[in-house]
C-alpha cells in the first residue's frame, strides 16, 4: 500500500476578492522510498499542495475537498461545510450539493469506529459527521428536492455557521479543523519538509543549533528512551534494548519506563545531524547569518531529518544557490535517499532538477496535476502539451543546440480560470471542446495519466509539432 | 584602437578591489581588500553576445557594473571604441553612459512601483534631454515597448508596475535599456528570476534585437546551459580571474580548464536517463580576500601539481581562439557532458558495486569511483591519469 495517498485534493483561499482555487482535484501517491518531482510554474499550486499534507496552510486557506492519508491514517479531509458553500455559489447548485452530501455520506462511515484509521484527527470526522446529519435533515424533507432560493438560504445559514461564524481566534480554530497537538503526531515526526528560501527559514536571533534542538525537543517523549528505575539508567532503543515490545533492564532485568529526550542528548542528536549533512561540529552555536547559502540549506536539510521523518517534502531546495552548490545539495539528498530510504516529494521549478533526483513526476499547472507518472515515461512520451511546452522551453548543454520555444502567454487568474481546459488559451492545439468541457485524466500507458482532451494522440506523438 | 578593427571594448588588466572595513580592530590592522575582479582582460566584437558564467562571489556582476560605469576601476584599462572610459567623468561619462545600458536581474525591483511604463521607459530620454516634447516621447516610448514585443504599446504605457506579470515587467526593462539605442548592452541574469516557460520568450527576444541592431549584448548568468544559448563567446569567471574564454560550443564540447569541467558536470541534465558522472569540486568557494597563491583554483582542483600552489598560470591560447589559464589546459584529459558514461561497474579502488545515484567520477580509462574514493588516491590507479 502506498505510504501517502491524496486523493482529489482541494485547496481554496479565501481573500477579499474572492475565491482563489489554489489546488483544484490533485491525486496522487508515494510509496515507501519513492521520490515524486512536482514540477510547475510559480502560483501553479506546488507550495499548496505540500502545505497541505503537512497541515501547514494559512489561515485564510482551506482543504475544500478531498482526503490526504498517510500511512492508511487519515491526515486531512476536505472542509464538508466548505465545500458545499462554494457549491451553492454555482448556478446548478442542488444537484451539485445533492452529489457532495451522497458522496460524503458513503465516505465517513469507513471511519465509523475505526479509531486506528482516523490516527489523531477525530475532531475532522466529527466535525463533518454534524455538518452531514444537518444536510441530509434538509434535504430530506419533503418538497426540497427542487431548487428554490429558500432552500438555497436554509443550507447557506447552515453551513455558514461553520465557514463564517465566530470572531477573531474562534474562527481562526475553526478554520483550521485540527488542533496543533493532534497535527503533531505526523507533522515533523513523520513528514518534515525543507523549506522554500532556505536564506531566510531560520530565525536569525537564535543559533542554528538550537533551532534543529527545538524541533527534537518538540517531540521529546516520541522517542523509544527508556530509563530503569531500579538503576537509574538511562536506555535507547537498539544496542541496549533488544526487546522493544517489553523492554528489560540489562542489569537489573527489571521492567524500564518510557523517558523524554533531554536537552543534553538532543544537543548530541543535532551534533550527529550536522556530521551527516556535512557541517562541521564547531558551527553548532553559530547564527545564521554566520553561515554561507549552502550551509544554510543543509542546516534545514538536518532539520528535516531531525525526527527520523519517513517522507521529506523539499520545497525548492535548490533555487536561490547557484550550480556548484546546487548539484552538491542534489548529491546529498540522493545520498540520503540511498542511505536513510526516506521517500520524498521534490517540488521545484526545474524539470532538469527533478530528472536528476525523481523516479516520479507529477506536472502541475493552475492547481491540477496535468501529468503524472514515472519519469522516463513521460521524458520519452509526453502526453500533455503542457509538458510538451516546458521541455522546450529549457536549454541544456548536453547534444546539439535547438532553438527554445516559449509558451505563448503567461499563467492564468486563479480566481477566475479560464472555462473547460485551464491551458487553453495558451495550447497550440487548442480545439473547440478544450474550451468548454473539462478534459479528464487519461491513462496513456500504465501508471502515465494525463489531463487533455487528446492525450492519447500526443502520447503517440501525432500532436507533436504546432 | 579604433572602430575598423571591429572591437567595441577592449579591456586589459581590469582590477576592482573594495576595501574592507569591518569592526574595531580594523582600525589599526593594514587595510584589506576583496579582490571582486583582479585582471580580466578580454574583447568584445561588434554584434556579438559574451556570456559570462560563474559561481555567485566570482566577479561577474562586477565585470559587467565596471563595463557600465556603475563602479570606477582600481586599475586597468577599459577601451570603449578605442577611447578609455576608466576615467571618464562629468559631461563625458554622461555622453558614454547614453551608448551603454543595463538590463537588471530582478524586474520585481528594477522598476520603480510609482511610476507608469511611459514614465520608466522615458526616464533615460528626460535624463539626457532627448525629444523635443511629451508626445516625441511618447512615440519613442510605444516604439521601444513594441520591439520589446509588448503590443499594442498604447496599452501598456499607463499601466503601473503592479499591474504587469514578471515577464511583461522584464520586458519594460528591455524596452528601456534599448529607448536610447546603445551600443552595448550588459544583461545581468536577466531570466533567473522569471519562469520557466516565460523565460524562453525573454531569451528569443534578446536574440531578435541583437539580430536587428546588431548591439553587442553581455551576458551574466550563473546558468551554464542559458548561456550556451544566448552566447557567442563565454567567458568563465572563477575569483576575479577569467579561468577560460572561448566560443561557447568550444566551452561546452571541449573544456579545457578543471574548473570548467567541474562547472560542466554539475549543470542538471534534463533527461532521467543520463547518468551524472560528476566531477566533485571540494571545499568551498575561498574568500577574494584572501585568493590562495599560485593558482586560485589549486586548492580545489583534482589535477594538481606542485607548481600550481606556486606559479599563476597565464591566460593563454591553447587552441586557436580558445584562452584558458591553467599550466597544464590541453595536457590533462578533461571529461566532456557528451561522453558516454558507465552504466554501472566497480569501484576501481574499494571494489564495491558503484550503486546508481551515487555520485562518481569516471576517469577516460574508462573506469570509475565513488567520488570519496577518488579523493583518497587522487588518481587512476589503471591508467595513472589522475594525480
Amino acid at each position: 500500500m502506498a505510504m501517502l495517498e491524496v486523493k482529489d485534493l482541494k485547496v481554496y483561499f479565501q481573500i477579499m476578492k474572492g475565491t482563489v482555487r489554489a489546488v483544484d482535484g490533485v491525486t496522487f501517491s508515494l510509496g515507501n522510498g519513492e521520490t515524486m518531482g512536482l514540477v510547475g510554474e510559480s502560483g501553479c499550486g506546488k507550495t499548496t499542495t505540500a502545505f497541505a499534507v503537512t497541515q501547514l496552510l494559512p489561515g485564510n486557506g482551506r482543504m475544500v475537498g478531498g482526503e490526504i492519508e498517510f500511512e492508511g491514517k487519515l491526515v486531512g479531509r476536505g472542509d464538508l461545510a466548505m465545500e458545499v458553500y462554494e457549491a451553492l455559489k454555482n448556478e446548478d447548485w442542488l444537484p451539485e450539493v445533492q452529489s457532495i452530501v451522497a458522496r460524503v455520506g458513503s465516505e465517513l462511515p469507513k471511519y465509523e469506529g475505526a479509531g486506528e484509521k482516523v490516527g489523531n484527527l477525530k475532531s475532522l470526522i466529527e466535525m463533518d459527521q454534524n455538518v452531514h446529519k444537518t444536510l441530509t435533515e434538509i434535504l430530506s424533507q419533503p418538497g426540497n428536492d427542487k431548487p428554490s432560493d429558500d432552500l438555497r438560504k436554509v443550507l447557506e445559514k447552515a453551513v455558514g455557521k461553520m465557514v463564517k461564524g465566530g470572531s477573531g481566534v474562534r474562527r481562526q480554530k475553526r478554520r483550521q479543523r485540527v488542533s496543533d497537538r493532534e497535527v503533531r503526531a505526523i507533522r515533523w515526526w513523520k513528514v518534515s519538509m525543507i523549506f522554500q528560501s532556505a536564506m531566510n527559514a531560520f530565525n536569525p536571533v537564535y543559533k542554528v543549533g538550537n533551532q534543529i534542538r527545538e524541533a527534537l525537543l518538540v517531540h521529546r517523549d516520541k522517542f523509544s528512551l527508556f530509563r530503569c528505575n531500579n538503576c537509574k539508567a538511562d536506555l535507547k532503543e537498539g544496542a541496549e534494548l533488544k526487546t522493544p515490545a517489553s523492554p528489560l533492564c540489562p542489569k537489573c532485568k527489571k521492567p524500564v519506563v518510557h523517558r523524554a529526550m533531554s536537552k543534553k542528548e538532543a544537543r548530541e542528536k543535532t551534533l550527529k545531524l550536522f556530521d551527516l549533512v556535512g557541517i562541521d561540529r564547531s558551527r553548532i552555536d553559530g547564527y545564521p547569518h554566520e553561515f554561507s547559502g549552502g550551509m544554510r540549506q543543509r542546516s534545514m536539510i538536518a532539520m528535516a531529518l531531525a525526527c527520523g521523518p519517513k517522507l521529506l517534502i523539499a520545497d525548492e531546495p535548490t533555487t536561490a544557490l547557484d550550480v556548484i552548490m546546487q548539484d552538491r545539495i542534489l548529491a546529498e539528498i540522493r545520498d540520503l535517499q540511498r542511505t536513510l530510504g526516506i521517500a520524498m516529494i521534490v517540488i521545484t521549478h526545474d524539470i532538469s532538477v527533478v530528472a536528476e533526483v525523481a523516479e516520479k513526476i507529477g506536472i502541475m499547472y493552475a492547481g491540477k496535476l496535468f501529468e503524472y507518472g514515472s519519469i522516463v515515461d513521460i521524458f520519452e512520451k509526453p502526453a500533455n502539451p503542457y509538458t510538451l511546452g516546458l521541455m522546450n522551453a529549457f536549454p541544456s548543454i548536453k547534444g546539439e543546440r535547438k532553438t527554445l520555444k516559449s509558451i505563448p502567454g503567461s499563467p492564468p487568474d486563479l480566481m477566475k480560470p479560464p472555462s473547460g481546459c485551464t491551458f487553453h488559451p495558451r495550447c497550440p492545439f487548442t480545439q473547440d471542446i478544450c474550451k468548454t468541457v473539462k478534459p479528464p485524466t487519461v491513462m496513456v500507458a500504465p501508471n502515465h495519466w494525463s489531463y487533455c482532451h487528446f492525450a492519447k494522440e500526443v502520447y503517440a506523438g501525432k500532436l507533436r509539432e504546432a | 584602437m579604433s572602430d575598423e578593427d571591429g572591437k567595441v571594448f577592449t579591456v586589459k588588466n581590469l582590477v576592482k578591489y573594495f576595501p574592507v572595513k569591518a569592526g574595531f580592530g580594523a582600525m589599526f590592522a593594514p587595510e584589506r581588500f576583496v579582490h571582486a575582479v583582479d585582471g580580466v582582460s578580454f574583447e568584445i566584437e561588434k554584434g556579438e553576445i559574451v556570456g559570462m558564467v560563474g559561481e555567485s562571489g566570482c566577479g561577474k556582476t562586477t565585470t559587467g557594473r565596471l563595463l557600465t560605469r556603475l563602479e570606477t576601476p582600481t586599475s586597468g584599462q577599459m577601451l570603449f571604441h578605442g577611447t578609455d572610459i576608466g576615467k571618464l567623468e562629468g559631461r563625458k561619462l554622461k555622453e558614454f553612459r547614453r551608448k551603454v545600458q543595463m538590463i537588471f536581474q530582478d524586474p520585481y525591483e528594477s522598476l520603480n512601483p510609482r511610476f507608469t511604463v511611459f514614465a520608466t521607459v522615458s526616464e533615460p530620454l528626460v535624463v539626457h534631454g532627448i525629444g523635443e516634447s511629451y508626445e516625441e516621447r511618447e512615440e519613442m516610448a510605444a516604439r521601444a515597448l513594441e520591439h520589446a514585443e509588448l503590443r499594442p504599446a498604447e496599452e501598456f504605457l499607463y499601466r503601473y508596475p503592479h499591474e504587469l506579470s514578471g515577464g511583461q515587467r522584464q520586458r519594460v526593462s528591455i524596452a528601456r535599456a534599448l529607448v536610447l539605442r546603445p551600443e552595448f548592452v550588459v544583461a545581468d541574469e536577466p531570466v533567473s528570476m522569471l519562469d520557466v516557460s516565460i523565460r524562453a520568450g525573454i531569451m528569443n527576444l534578446m536574440l531578435r534585437l541583437r539580430d536587428e541592431y546588431d548591439i553587442p549584448f553581455m551576458f551574466i548568468s550563473h546558468d551554464v546551459s542559458v548561456t550556451r544559448y544566448m552566447s557567442h563567446r563565454i567567458a568563465v569567471m572563477y575569483l576575479g580571474n577569467i579561468v577560460e574564454l572561448a566560443l561557447s560550443e568550444d566551452i561546452i564540447k571541449n573544456p579545457l580548464h578543471p574548473y570548467t569541467e567541474a562547472l560542466l558536470s554539475a549543470v542538471p541534465i534534463p533527461d532521467p536517463k543520463a547518468k551524472h558522472g560528476r566531477v566533485e569540486i571540494r571545499g568551498e568557494l575561498p574568500s577574494p580576500i584572501d585568493i590562495p597563491p599560485g593558482c586560485s583554483f589549486h586548492p580545489r582542483c583534482l589535477y594538481r601539481r606542485a607548481i600550481c600552489s606556486e606559479l599563476k598560470p597565464p591566460l593563454r591560447e591553447v587552441t586557436p581562439g580558445h584562452w584558458a589559464q591553467c599550466h597544464f589546459a590541453g595536457e590533462i584529459k578533461t571529461r566532456k557532458p557528451d561522453d558516454i558514461l558507465l552504466e554501472s561497474g566497480n569501484c576501481e579502488v574499494c571494489g564495491k558495486f558503484v550503486e546508481k545515484g551515487t555520485s562518481f567520477v569516471q576517469c577516460n580509462c574508462p573506469k570509475i569511483y565513488h567520488s570519496d574514493c577518488a579523493a583518497k588516491v587522487r588518481g587512476c590507479p589503471v591508467c595513472k591519469k589522475w594525480f
